[in-house]
């Protein structure tokens, strides 16, 4: 490219724009996708000639497209893929056969490079709640752990086979792990789905999808707890869609994964008197424990969407965790007009960051941003 | 949509009052029934009345039938009901949302902010900015989606308006910096100096006049590499074509407006060597303030 003297980029600078109305994010976005017609094209090129500020806009914006992950899909290929989980049943299980790298990392400890896994899967994309299954794994697994893979389309699987763009999986262990060798099998289940951190480089393994498996009941309470459940049966109208409210005197439990359950239950107060209480299982219902969120807290509801768990109940007192319960904040619902009024007694958890509560007073009140922001209905 | 809420700046029924079907252009049925509005509940009417909004917004009073049919055709149809629907409120509609384009927001927002926790926070305001977490003085729901038309994908779209985000958010953060605090991160603000241009003018003329010869998009070109300082692979991607593109036509647009300045150089009373040597004098040896001189115009 020729050399240009300094002088030049000062007068370039010194342009000012033609209009001073920049185009909106409308214009600008079919600009960079070449949808404009030439007249409008021009307009927008001749407002970009002059203008930094919109040209910093479409080379983030650009940049940003760039980054979206190769899919290695073609539309072709993506249309397979629409046929292909339609009728994926009828496909042997053991045909796609592959082997893939992976890396798995345990929540709070360093990363731990995993060289090779064989899967016995199909493609697709994972899904909260798919049950995905790995052997061979080199390092060990820990039962009840929670375990990170990250993962990247598979160039390594026969066509016509396609992928799924790069996503970092949170997933929990089901069932016992093998020793390192010889190679068996564990199964992992999804359970959150997070954008890929950008140095990831691991396949993608298609899991099988799980049959829905219906909430466990709870083991057999006793004579105090039975009584409990009945007071707050005529009460707890209103639960999580995923769950009713019990016919007979056992609260069917959220299934937020296979690991960990979730309940109301009535418990006494220090003053004898029966109060509900969020009850959390980490072993399919086989014992249950109380969550210590607060002693003056009526609760009502509980639902969960992955790790999130939200409870909620008298005085509209609402709890979130993102972690299982390990760590809990109190969530006020409000708007810039008022707050709740009411007690909390059904929670809706649609996906990540979305959760609808509904009040004893019929109030409708939605968040999209794990709590932060509220919008009644 | 059933839900008739007016959108906020953005009247749900935009259409004529009084006219049937049969009145509209008969494209507008095609178009309806390719926009799969009916599973979220949009009319007919409703879709026209959005349609007719879009033309006016983009189209002069003059434009003709043709040119409101063509712009109407090239809309994105199906992504624009969706958004539509979202802002008004209609949950399937929502959900329909959150499933093709909620990872996308978050990729787009890593890309753009290259840290996770800022590009959750990104991509987690632009969603209640989405949803409509806002409400105006009449009581409807302002919704960004509402302001979408269909010119580009929704994809794009999202894409553009978090990048605005975080500009707008990284504005803010520079002008809450305070003097201390740049003192402390170790800004050095120098004294100003005297002034002393000793640029020839006549070389100034001359790039003013070769660089009022060049085309909008030579102009693009240049200023995104000489000013911006953007790689051929980012011009490249704003322009949508390849990087070898952007490359031969640098070369060539360089090349040329070098012997254009050389030619007004000339023009203007020097010889060609003085002219050659001219194009090669770097500005800083002439104690001239740039900056200054940028500030100055910009101002």
């Amino acid at each position: 490219m020729a050399e240009m003297p300094d002088i030049f980029r000062s007068r370039l600078a010194a342009k000012k724009p033609a209009s001073s109305e920049h185009p909106d994010a409308n214009l600008l976005a079919a600009f960079a996708e070449r949808t404009l017609v030439e007249r409008e094209r021009a307009g927008v090129v001749a407002h970009l000639a002059e203008c930094t500020d919109c040209r910093g806009l479409v080379a983030l914006a650009s940049g940003a497209a760039d980054a979206e992950p190769e899919v290695g899909a073609h539309i072709a290929r993506r249309r397979f893929r629409n046929w292909f989980r339609e009728y994926r049943w009828m496909a042997s299980p053991a045909t796609a056969c592959c082997v893939v790298a992976a890396v798995l990392v345990h929540y709070g400890e360093p990363p731990v490079q995993v060289r090779s896994v064989s899967v016995s899967s199909k493609m697709a994309e994972p899904r909260i709640g798919d049950s995905l299954k790995i052997t061979a794994t080199p390092v060990p697994l820990t039962l009840g752990h929670k375990t990170k893979v990250q993962t990247v389309p598979s160039n390594k699987t026969p066509a016509p086979v396609v992928f799924a763009a790069k996503k970092d999986v949170a997933l929990d262990i089901l069932t016992q792990p093998p020793p390192a060798q010889p190679p068996g099998e564990t199964e992992l289940r999804v359970s959150r789905l997070e954008p890929l951190q950008a140095d990831a480089n691991v396949s993608l393994v298609e899991p099988e999808r799980a049959a829905v498996q219906p909430p466990q009941p709870p083991p057999a309470r006793t004579a105090k707890q039975f009584a409990g459940q009945a007071a707050l049966a005529g009460r707890a109208s209103g639960f999580a869609s995923r769950f009713q409210a019990p016919a007979a005197t056992s609260l069917k439990p959220a299934a937020a994964n296979a690991r960990l359950l979730w309940s109301i239950n009535a418990s006494p107060d220090t003053a004898g008197k029966l109060r509900g209480v969020v009850e959390r299982s980490r072993d399919a219902g086989q014992s249950w424990e109380t969550v210590p969120l607060s002693e003056r807290v009526n609760f009502r509801a509980v639902a969960t969407f992955g790790p999130d768990v939200w409870a909620g109940g008298s005085a509209a007192v609402l709890f979130h965790s993102a972690d299982g319960g390990s760590q809990w904040a109190e969530i006020k619902v409000a708007d810039e007009n008022g707050s709740v009024s009411g007690d909390i007694v059904k929670i809706e958890v649609r996906g990540p960051n979305h959760v609808t509560v509904t009040t004893s007073s019929g109030e409708v009140w939605i968040s999209v941003d794990d709590g932060k922001n509220w919008v009644r209905e | 949509m059933a839900n008739s809420e007016t959108i906020a700046g953005i009247p749900a029924h935009g259409a004529q009052p009084g006219l049937t079907v049969s009145e509209y252009p008969p494209y507008f049925a095609k178009l309806y029934a390719r926009s799969g509005g009916e599973k979220f509940g949009l009319t007919f009417e409703e879709l026209a009345g959005i349609l007719q909004e879009i033309s006016g917004q983009y189209l002069g009073p003059g434009a003709s039938a043709n040119e409101a049919a063509e712009l109407h055709l090239s809309l994105r149809l199906e992504e624009l009901v969706l958004a539509r629907a979202c802002a008004s409120g209609n949950e399937a509609a929502w959900e329909c949302f959150l499933g093709r384009y909620r990872s996308k927001l978050f990729t787009a927002a890593a890309a753009i902010a290259k840290e996770d926790s800022a590009a959750r926070e990104l991509a987690d305001g632009l969603y209640g900015d989405l949803f409509g977490t806002r409400r105006a003085d009449g009581g409807a729901r302002v919704s960004k989606l509402a302001s979408y038309t269909g010119r580009g994908s929704l994809e794009g779209w999202l894409r553009m308006v978090l990048a605005q985000e975080w500009v707008n958010r990284q504005r803010g953060r520079r002008r809450l910096v305070s003097f201390e605090e740049r003192c402390e991160a170790g800004a050095q603000f120098e004294a100003k100096q005297d002034v002393a241009t000793s640029v020839d003018a006549r070389l100034e003329q001359a790039v003013d006049e070769a660089l009022s010869e060049t085309s909008d998009e030579e102009r693009l070109l240049v200023a995104s590499w000489y000013l911006d300082g953007r790689t051929l692979a980012e011009i490249a991607r704003m322009l949508g074509v390849h990087e070898s593109t952007v490359s031969r036509r640098m070369n060539k647009i360089t090349a040329s407006l070098r012997k254009r300045i050389l030619r007004g150089l000339q023009k203007r009373g020097m010889n060609a060597r003085a002219a050659e040597e001219a194009m090669e004098v770097d500005v800083r040896d002439l104690l001239v303030d740039v900056r200054g001189r940028l500030q100055g115009k910009r101002a």
